[in-house]
């Protein structure tokens, strides 16, 4: 009895001490990747061990009044999301992409992160752009060769008519929300995504 | 009568579960797979509290899945609710202390169940503030001032 007594002891944790920052990395990102972006960007004040683990993540889920509650359109922002793709491990898999931003109309950044996002096997997109002037934008056919692609929303932005093969072998959900979808005759569009289910 | 597996905590003690419901930890799947669990499988790093959790997580979720099974013809109908009934569970079972939670953890992590290491992950730091995480884990400081001012101004617009 006291044997077992002891043995249990020795399983209880002295409740000082500081257990989480001896995790394994993987543990410790996949901890930080159910943050927001900005709260996991603040852990790296912890210390010296929290510094970088925030760049290990691999999701991004932002908005632009992270940056700034006063001006919609933030170049700081953009330049961030830039230099998170940039960063980004190259073998990993990006698992989500959420921004809610103001684009002002600049399309430029989207097609490129959308480029540099199938090029990452991204599993989950959610962008919501709440600037008058993208709602004409489509974005770019790439997309629709994202075989990685699991879940889609969009918001104030069009989904462009393919014309041309779409290859979404993963793709379960649709979410589009005033967004356009561009469909054309004869759409082929989600032939090619076998899981999709209606909703 | 279904096949039981025995488990047992660190502190020796059995608990007897149906195999479907271990088949939910991919690492006793590989075991049962290769025919390595008779006599029962001692798990010297997981404590009778923590293992009594997970094996109610692991009882739930081969409920739900089987439910759903059943119900797989209505699904537009009433998978929706299912779903969120099975969230709502969730969001109470891990409504733990957190050295509990911390365990189930590694628990998770250790014996493989993905949606649980999900579910504790998610909660582990969820809507707390930097103080509040060093204060609860007990992350002591190493930055000198001017280091830890470094490592603010790198990321200013977090800390504006």
């Amino acid at each position: 009895m006291d044997e077992d007594r002891e043995k249990r002891h020795r399983f209880k944790r002295p409740s000082s001490v500081d257990w989480i920052s001896s995790l394994p990395d993987c543990l410790l990102s996949q901890i930080l990747s159910n943050l927001p972006t900005k709260d996991a960007v603040k852990t790296s004040v912890l210390s010296t061990r929290w510094r970088s683990l925030w760049k290990q993540v691999p999701s991004l889920d932002l908005a632009n009044f992270d940056f700034s509650l006063y001006f919609p359109y933030c170049p700081k922002f953009l330049t961030f999301v830039d230099s998170f793709l940039l960063d980004l491990n190259r073998d990993s898999c990006l698992h989500e992409f959420k921004l809610k931003y103001d684009s002002d109309g600049e399309t430029d950044h989207l097609s490129r992160w959308i480029n540099t996002l199938v090029k990452r096997k991204v599993k989950h997109i959610d962008i919501v752009d709440e600037s008058n002037a993208s709602w004409d934008f489509p974005i770019p056919t790439t997309l629709y060769s994202c075989e990685s692609l699991v879940s889609l929303k969009l918001s104030g932005l069009t989904l462009p008519n393919p014309n041309l093969v779409v290859s979404l072998p993963s793709l379960k959900t649709i979410y589009l929300t005033i967004a356009k979808f561009d469909v054309g005759e004869a759409n082929p569009a989600m032939s090619g995504s076998g899981k999709l289910r209606y909703r | 009568m279904s096949k039981k597996i025995i488990f047992e905590s660190s502190e020796g003690e059995s608990f007897e579960v149906d195999e479907a419901v271990a088949l939910e930890c991919q690492t006793i799947k590989n075991m049962i797979e290769d025919d390595c669990t008779d006599g029962g499988i001692p798990l010297a790093n997981v404590n009778s509290a923590t293992l009594t959790k997970v094996i109610d997580y692991c009882k739930k979720h081969v409920e739900a899945a089987a439910a759903a099974e059943a119900n797989a013809g209505d699904k537009d109908i009433y998978g929706a609710n299912k779903d969120i009934e099975l969230k709502t569970w969730d969001e109470e079972f891990v409504k733990v202390d957190q050295p509990l939670l911390f365990d189930l953890m590694l628990a998770a992590n250790f014996l493989i169940i993905p949606g649980l290491l999900d579910l504790t992950c998610k909660t582990m730091m969820r809507g707390k503030t930097v103080l509040q995480i060093r204060e609860i884990f007990h992350i002591k400081k190493d930055y000198t001032d001017a280091e830890e001012a470094e490592v603010r101004k790198e990321n200013a617009w977090a800390f504006e």
